[in-house]
């Protein structure tokens, strides 16, 4: 169906005005939109960076073997060795205890007084960090290292890792069923705004029926209100929750730094393609129950 | 054009509106509908402009076939009648002007055309010096003058009229029959349903008279016949 410039006009200056002469019953249409999208928003927001920690931990995920104390250093090497044929492993590199005791320094910062004099007696132990390929190897990979002489101890981060994977599953789930029951209640609410629309305007639609405009000259108004009363609410959500997001983001590095997150301009166009979509979407939805329940045409 | 064989009309709550109708009006004629209330003038209209839909048999109406129209087909067969009504029905938000054009627009004439026919029309049924007002500061005669306008606005073969003048006062009445005679001088075929005697009478049109759901008399240069 090819519409006339002047009637996509038409359509666009109906819809507004409508949703101007219906502006409490719009105002409370928009306002759903505008809630639903920032609750989802919020939820999409925390589902992407958990993902994204996610992703980040298992780059930076590692086995840490502890090389026996009673071990002569000359030997060392020789552990690496039987280390690195061990199937899976992507790196393995040595981290003497001087290092470590270095490291731990740097993550101590100011603190790292508290270190003082373990320099002369240092109580660390000399360790290999292994990568693997892939997490899901770990098990396999612990019980084959768990084997070798000389390794006093395994440590392994799995079970933080995999909570840390169910918890980001969790929250993916949970954000789309909460992004279903919002957008019904959205899409409710705004078929009921375009149904006060239509009753609003009965007078005008009965003269248009019977000069002879066909029916979808008479609904696209009315799905246009519905539609730009979602993309009101998408764009306005849009901001909020863009201006919300970067302040949210400055307060979290402030205190924490361990992990990156995904700053505002990482998400911004998917985040309006999905608002915006989202939007129009429930509008359309909205107003199209309305006229096949109320627009005898 | 105007063809209905045996048409009945059974509402949904059992009334029998319209019994075995079968009437030809030719293009041009000029026809009255009479009755008393509830004789089914109305129903008539309103199966002719397709708002409802015959219980049985047949109607052919500027090259329409009603049995075999489809819904998407319904505005247009609109399109090829003007209709008026008894309570004028103007958009009290809009102009006089606006009013008319409102017609074109919604079946999507160009700008210019609109230009060009709205203010011949409101010339035709004498409102040139009223297009800036509004429906509220009208009298009843110039509120169907105005609605007459819009009937006409896109050329219909069929002007359909259900008690124009039902509202009017008897002089007013007159103009606006004038009115109608004029366009049907011009081409267009009339079909009015009507209660006003002395206009039936005067005419001298054909007349058609109703009577519970029946037609009981059609003559041409007829009177109405009835005592009200
Ligand atoms: N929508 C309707 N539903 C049920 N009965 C109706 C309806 N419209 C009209 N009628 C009945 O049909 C009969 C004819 O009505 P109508 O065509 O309006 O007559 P008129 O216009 O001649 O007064 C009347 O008995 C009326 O009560
Ligand atoms: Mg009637």
């Amino acid at each position: 169906m090819v519409m006339k410039f002047r009637t996509i006009r038409y359509c666009l200056k109906e819809g507004f005005t409508s949703i101007w002469t219906n502006r409490l019953m719009s105002l409370a249409s928009i306002g759903t939109v505008l809630a639903c999208l920032i609750i989802f928003g919020m939820f999409l927001l925390f589902s992407v960076n958990l993902n994204y920690i996610g992703a980040q931990v298992q780059e930076q995920w590692e086995i840490k073997v502890f090389i026996d104390e009673k071990i002569p250093s000359h030997e060392i090497p020789i552990i690496g060795e039987q280390i690195k044929k061990i199937k899976y492993i992507k790196a393995c590199t040595l981290e003497t205890k001087e290092q470590a005791l270095e490291n731990y320094k740097k993550q101590l910062g100011e603190d790292a007084y508290i270190l003082e004099g373990f320099d002369e007696f240092n109580p660390l132990r000399d360790s290999y960090n292994i990568n693997l390929d892939d997490i899901r190897y770990a098990d396999q990979v612990v019980q084959q290292l768990s084997e070798i002489p000389g390794i006093a101890k395994v440590k392994n981060h799995k079970e933080f890792v995999d909570r840390l994977l169910k918890v980001t599953e969790f929250v993916r789930m949970a954000s789309l069923w909460i992004m279903l029951l919002l957008a019904c209640i959205a899409v409710f609410i705004i078929s009921n705004t375009i149904k006060l629309a239509v009753f609003a305007r009965r007078k005008e639609i009965n003269i248009m029926k019977f000069v002879g405009a066909t029916d979808w000259f008479i609904r696209w108004p009315f799905i246009i209100e519905g539609m730009l009363i979602g993309l009101i609410g998408a764009l306005i959500s849009l901001l909020l929750v863009g201006y919300g997001y970067d302040y949210i983001l400055k307060l979290i590095y402030q205190s924490m730094n361990i992990f990156k997150l995904r700053s505002f301009s990482e998400i911004f166009e998917a985040l309006a393609f999905i608002f915006i979509s989202f939007g129009i979407s429930i509008g359309a939805v909205g107003s199209a129950i309305s006229i096949r329940k109320y627009l005898r045409v | 054009m105007i063809l209905l064989t045996n048409i009945s009309k059974t509402y949904s709550n059992g009334t029998i509106a319209l019994n075995g109708i079968n009437l030809y009006i030719g293009k041009g004629e000029f026809a009255f509908i009479v009755g008393p209330s509830g004789a089914g003038k109305s129903t008539l209209i309103k199966l002719l402009m397709r708002e409802e839909v015959p219980t049985s048999g047949n109607i052919i109406i500027n090259n329409f076939n009603l049995n075999s129209l489809r819904r998407r087909e319904v505005p247009y067969l609109r399109r090829s009648m003007g209709i008026v009504f008894q309570d004028f029905r103007l958009l009290p938000n809009k102009t006089v002007y606006e009013n008319v054009a409102f017609a074109m627009q919604i079946i999507e004439a160009s700008p210019k055309e609109i230009r060009r026919q709205v203010p011949y029309l409101l010339g035709l049924v004498g409102l040139s010096n009223k297009a800036k007002m509004y429906p509220h500061q009208l009298s009843g005669g110039e509120q169907q003058r105005v609605a007459l306008a819009r009937a006409l606005i896109n050329n219909p073969a069929v002007l359909i009229a259900d008690e124009p003048t039902g509202n009017l006062d008897p002089d007013t009445a007159w103009d606006i029959v004038k009115l109608m005679h004029d366009i049907n001088k011009r081409g267009t075929t009339v079909v009015m349903a009507t209660h006003a005697k002395e206009i039936v009478n005067s005419m001298k049109k054909r007349v058609i008279a109703l009577e519970n759901g029946i037609i009981v008399r059609d003559e041409e240069k007829g009177v109405y016949g009835y005592e009200i």
